[in-house]
């Protein structure tokens, strides 16, 4: 998770700390990086939309073997004692489940940070206030493109206003509430819209993922932007977000799920805000560590098995009702997570010699496993171009924004 | 006399999903290691993904994930306040 705000604006928002390890402010870097997962747990498969690009590919009924409420509470107390910082409540749509602000409450008695991601139509006014009473820190609701678009990407007419209802219901009850959109061919067009809209509506934080090739998500890859597209979207969001600073407005602007986006953010950088401010975002963003699959982002599905992310579902490392996760996810006699965690040895192709591997490194092991059947082989949809990839890092005083060139469409 | 009360029997289900057990040999002369598991609705599939995620294993075994009988020390049923050395 990169915040382009942070980066870019020196805003300092809450939950900066995970990505940064920035406790104290924007001009503090400290050496200490994240070292224990953020959990994402998908309470269950079940959802009540059926939407396209669904990485879980939830269905509209649970399926069996979820796991129960008191064998959810023992999964939490054990990621608490692991030292887990957050558990992000997903699914399916996790609000189908009953007992959601019961587990919420749990965890954030065991002093973990509890976060929800949904699709936000069933967040009703009463709903929102028993999960902010329960603890919820944060409630990230999935909008993707304007009511026609979304409607159809999420299979039901009226999707997007009941998600605007569920936003309306958590900013009520004084939940921070942040929108989550999906960037594709689809959706890109329909993005400022949205964030304009939304804004209207009080929401101040907007996380844009790139499409990961799970699930239902590799299905749809065909529905991908291209690279030179996604570099576009890209700057646009950086301009967006300096623009809205610049009117004052201190809107949190995100990207998710792909680190050429953290290597592209220093040459925005170079190119509009000088070498030392240039400086500044690479240092963070080496900090920051690059792709987090299988070390700073873990995932358990609904049937208790544990992934690399929550967008690589068909390999599990194993299952915690056999065992501990801190046992799970601390065996690297696994040789797939033993390489993932040491994968600056194991890059191939034009990452090998990458001189933003530090920040990046190799961008999303399932997309390029998708693509290339190798997760060390390139991410397909780094957009960087070739003289980008051979600069000296980090960038140094001498370097005039003036070279750095935007490529040709 | 072995105690067999040491273990329980996990009682576990892959939900609406086919999973294999994935066993690799990582060399010639190491012994055979559980490393997870795969989801796929057939075993050539099965053994497709195992083949690109352990590619420099010597031997890949799968197994049906609901054809094993496990026995864990410490499964999920019997864990309360927490684990001993998570
Ligand atoms: S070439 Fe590889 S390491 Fe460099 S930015 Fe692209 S994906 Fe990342």
């Amino acid at each position: 998770m990169i915040s382009v705000s942070k980066l870019l604006c020196g805003l300092a928002a809450e939950g900066d700390g995970l990505r940064y390890d920035d406790p104290s402010g924007p001009d503090q870097i400290t050496e200490q990086r994240q070292r224990k997962p953020v959990v994402v747990w998908n309470t269950t498969k079940g959802c009540n939309l059926y939407c396209e690009h669904c990485y879980a590919s939830a269905e509209t009924e649970p399926a069996t073997g979820e796991l129960s409420t008191a064998e959810g509470k023992r999964l939490i107390n054990e990621l608490a004692e692991f030292g887990v910082p957050v558990v992000l409540f997903s699914g399916g749509e996790p609000l189908v489940r009953d007992d959601v602000t019961e587990l919420v409450g749990h965890a954030a008695d065991r002093g973990i940070r509890p976060v929800l991601s949904t699709n936000g139509t069933l967040l009703t006014r009463e709903r929102a206030r028993d999960l902010r009473d329960a603890g919820l820190a944060y409630a990230g609701v999935s909008v993707d493109g304007l009511p026609e678009t979304n409607d159809a990407f999420r299979g039901e007419e009226g999707a997007f206003d009941a998600a605007v209802d569920g936003i309306e219901a958590c900013l009520d009850a004084g939940l921070k509430t942040g929108l989550r959109y999906t960037v594709t061919e689809r959706t890109v067009d329909d993005m400022p819209g949205v964030i304009d809209l939304l804004h209207n509506v009080g929401v101040d934080r907007f996380c844009f993922y790139h499409l990961d090739y799970g699930g239902r998500g590799a299905a749809v890859q065909d529905a991908d932007l291209t690279p030179a597209a996604r570099r576009r979207v890209v700057r646009r969001l950086c301009d967006l977000t300096r623009e809205y600073h610049a009117d004052g407005a201190e809107i949190e602007t995100l990207l998710v799920g792909n680190y050429a986006d953290a290597a592209f953010l220093v040459e925005y950088a170079r190119k509009e805000l000088g070498a030392t401010a240039a400086r500044r975002v690479y240092e963070y963003l080496r900090r920051n560590g690059g792709d987090p699959a299988g070390e700073r982002v873990a995932d358990i599905d609904y049937r208790g098995n544990v992934h690399l992310t929550q967008f690589w579902q068909r390999y599990a490392l194993g299952n915690v009702r056999d065992r501990p996760f801190g046992r799970i996810w601390t065996d690297t006699a696994n040789p797939l997570l033993a390489r993932l965690r040491n994968r600056e040895d194991h890059l191939s192709g034009k990452c090998a010699d990458c001189c933003y591997r530090d920040v990046c490194r190799g961008g999303s092991p399932l997309r390029a496993l998708a693509v290339h059947g190798d997760p060390f082989a390139p991410d397909p949809q780094c957009y960087l171009t070739d003289a980008e990839r051979q600069r000296d890092v980090p960038p140094a005083d001498g370097d005039s924004p003036d070279s750095v060139s935007e490529p040709a469409d | 006399m072995v105690d067999t009360r040491k273990w329980t029997r996990v009682e576990r289900s892959s939900g609406d999903s086919r999973e294999w057990e994935t066993f690799v040999r990582p060399g010639a002369d190491s012994s055979l290691r559980h490393v997870g598991s795969v989801t796929a609705g057939s075993e050539g599939v099965a053994y497709e993904q195992a083949a690109t995620l352990f590619g420099d294993a010597a031997d890949i075994w799968l197994c049906p994930a609901e054809a094993v009988c496990r026995y864990a020390e410490c499964p999920l049923c019997d864990r309360t306040e927490a684990p001993a050395d998570a």
